[in-house]
């Protein structure tokens, strides 16, 4: 979303008046626990309630937060990496892999723009516990973030490397990349 | 897939609320080829969705070829630009003889069997490609959705009919994704892996002291024959069926001929039979053949994680099976498949290990030659 769209939209909602007298707020605190588990996208009942309600929407950012904080927690706690070093092995002049357990990040430069596309995958089994639509940052311990966003629904994320005066393996060489989840 | 063609393909796709086209680029990416997200497609989240609808018309070996995708300009909203993504990218993987630049605006339906929907803004599109043809060097196809041009006014359509007699654009009106395929060059019906075209051919000559052991069996002999004559792309339907006929008739002869049914197998393949395919791989690796085990491990690992499926361990189990046997009976495909199923789970020494031994496997048999 544009930041002027969002912030319109922040303003929009902050103007809201509580006016649902029917609003059962544990139901609803319930529902979108059990839909957290297995999506970050809600349904879209709950997601109107999220849209239309401030205390639904309070619930809900908090519920949010508890759901990632869980994920990551899980993460780990079934061993799966954090963070991801360089395989050598793997590497050619234009393409790079730098693998966990559970993960996989490949640089690729492209042939069409001569830019470089950063793509990151999880291993299915890596995934398959995650709820969907949860968003992941890849960053490096420089505080660079190389990716940023919602996983698809086949674990995966792309996007376009940004700095200019630095390839990915370049970077790579100094700073190590970290995965986690928001 | 294309051989030595470009490195990568452009088509050209107009946006809303701007009168300029945007490039959208495909190129190969092996080391996405036949994984779930075979596409990497950073701004585009769809794309391995788009993809995955787009290629339904394609053979089945093609349709997890992994490529990569970049588009000029990012920022835009929709699904408009699946025509032209559909299009490039089967124009890389296949080749494509259309001399000029191809734009394309129309939305690849979801689970739609590669159907073309309609996209909103259609004439403000129009204005944009014909603005284009002016001045374009080299003859422009333009491919959209039928449904657009049935919908369209008539002075829209005056215009697109204008360009065309005019010899700037060339219309291709897709109610399906096939309806452009004058963009690319047809692909075989089953396009059978390099490997398997070697190894095939190797163990056919070098398996000649065990094939003259039923010289005498004719339809043995004419299935042999057959096999040899077929060319590796675009067999004739009709060849393809006379060998197909005549190596059943050969395995019913030799019902313990391990290689016999790999290879009728392979040709069930060719012929995208799928399930009979599997069923020849299947009793082949059962009677001990390398190929065979090799041929069946694969399918049982691809058609696990074929795009849509969902993945089930105990059939990626099942595979390694299939494939570890092969391995130990000297095959270097089915330890690169055992390398590539521990890539995809993060194992990555493991991995790492069956990779290095099927290089040695493959220095082995070029040493034997």
């Amino acid at each position: 979303m544009r930041p002027n769209i969002a912030r319109l939209i922040a303003g929009v909602l902050d103007e809201q008046v509580e006016d649902n007298d029917d609003f059962d707020d544990l139901d609803f605190a319930i529902r979108v626990r059990n839909a957290l588990r297995l999506s970050m996208v809600l349904p879209g009942d709950l997601a109107a309630l999220v849209w239309s309600s401030p205390l639904a929407r309070s619930i809900y950012l908090r519920l949010r937060i508890d759901a990632t904080v869980r994920a990551q927690r899980q993460w780990v706690q079934r061993g799966f990496a954090t963070e991801l070093v360089r395989l050598a092995a793997d590497s050619d002049e234009d393409s790079e892999a730098i693998a966990a357990s559970g993960v996989i990040v490949r640089t690729t430069r492209s042939k069409a723009t001569g830019g470089w596309i950063i793509t990151l995958r999880l291993a299915v089994d890596a995934f398959e516990e995650l709820p969907t639509r949860l968003s992941v940052r890849l960053s490096d311990k420089g505080g660079m973030t190389w990716l940023e966003g919602q996983l698809d629904s086949y674990g995966g994320l792309d996007g376009l490397w940004q700095d200019a005066t630095i390839t990915p393996r370049e970077r790579l060489r100094s700073h190590g990349l970290t995965i986690e989840f928001f | 897939m294309a051989g030595a063609g470009p490195e990568f393909r452009t088509v050209l796709f107009p946006m809303e609320g701007t009168s300029e086209l945007t490039a959208l680029h495909v190129e190969l990416a092996p080391a996405f080829d036949q994984i779930a997200r075979f596409a990497s497609a950073p701004h585009l989240p769809e794309a391995v969705d788009i993809l995955m609808d787009a290629r339904v018309v394609d053979p089945a070996a093609t349709r997890a070829d992994g490529v990569q995708v970049t588009v000029e300009r990012s920022g835009f909203a929709g699904k408009s630009y699946g025509l032209s993504l559909a299009i490039a990218d089967k124009q890389m993987r296949f080749g494509s003889d259309w001399p000029g630049v191809v734009v394309a605006t129309g939305v690849i339906a979801p689970r739609g069997r590669g159907g073309v929907a309609g996209i909103d803004g259609f004439a403000a599109k129009v204005n944009a490609v014909i603005s284009h043809s002016v001045s374009a060097p080299t003859p422009v196809a333009f491919a959209f959705p039928r449904a657009n041009w049935d919908a369209a006014d008539a002075d829209v359509r005056a215009a697109l009919e204008a360009a065309e007699v005019d010899g700037r654009l060339t219309l291709v009106r897709c109610t399906s994704i096939s309806d452009a395929q004058r963009l690319w060059r047809t692909p075989g019906p089953a396009r059978r892996p390099l490997w398997a075209v070697l190894l095939a051919a190797m163990l056919l000559l070098m398996g000649g002291v065990a094939a003259w052991q039923y010289v005498s069996l004719t339809d043995v002999r004419a299935c042999r024959a057959s096999v040899q004559a077929m060319p590796d792309h675009d067999a004739p339907p009709a060849m393809l069926a006379a060998t197909i006929a005549s190596c059943e008739r050969a395995a019913r002869r030799l019902p313990d001929d391990g290689h016999l049914a790999f290879q009728i197998g392979q040709l069930r393949a060719l012929d995208d039979n799928e399930r009979l395919a599997a069923a020849a791989w299947k009793r082949a690796a059962e009677l001990g053949d390398a190929d065979g085990m090799a041929s069946y491990g694969r399918w049982l690992w691809q058609s696990d994680t074929a795009p849509g499926r969902s993945p089930d361990p105990a059939s990626v189990d099942r595979a390694l099976l299939w494939l570890k046997g092969a391995a130990a009976a000297g095959s270097p495909a089915a330890a690169d498949d055992i390398g590539a199923i521990m890539l995809d789970a993060g194992k990555m020494e493991e991995a790492r290990i069956w990779m290095i031994r099927a290089r040695e496997q493959r220095a082995k048999i070029a040493k034997a030659r």
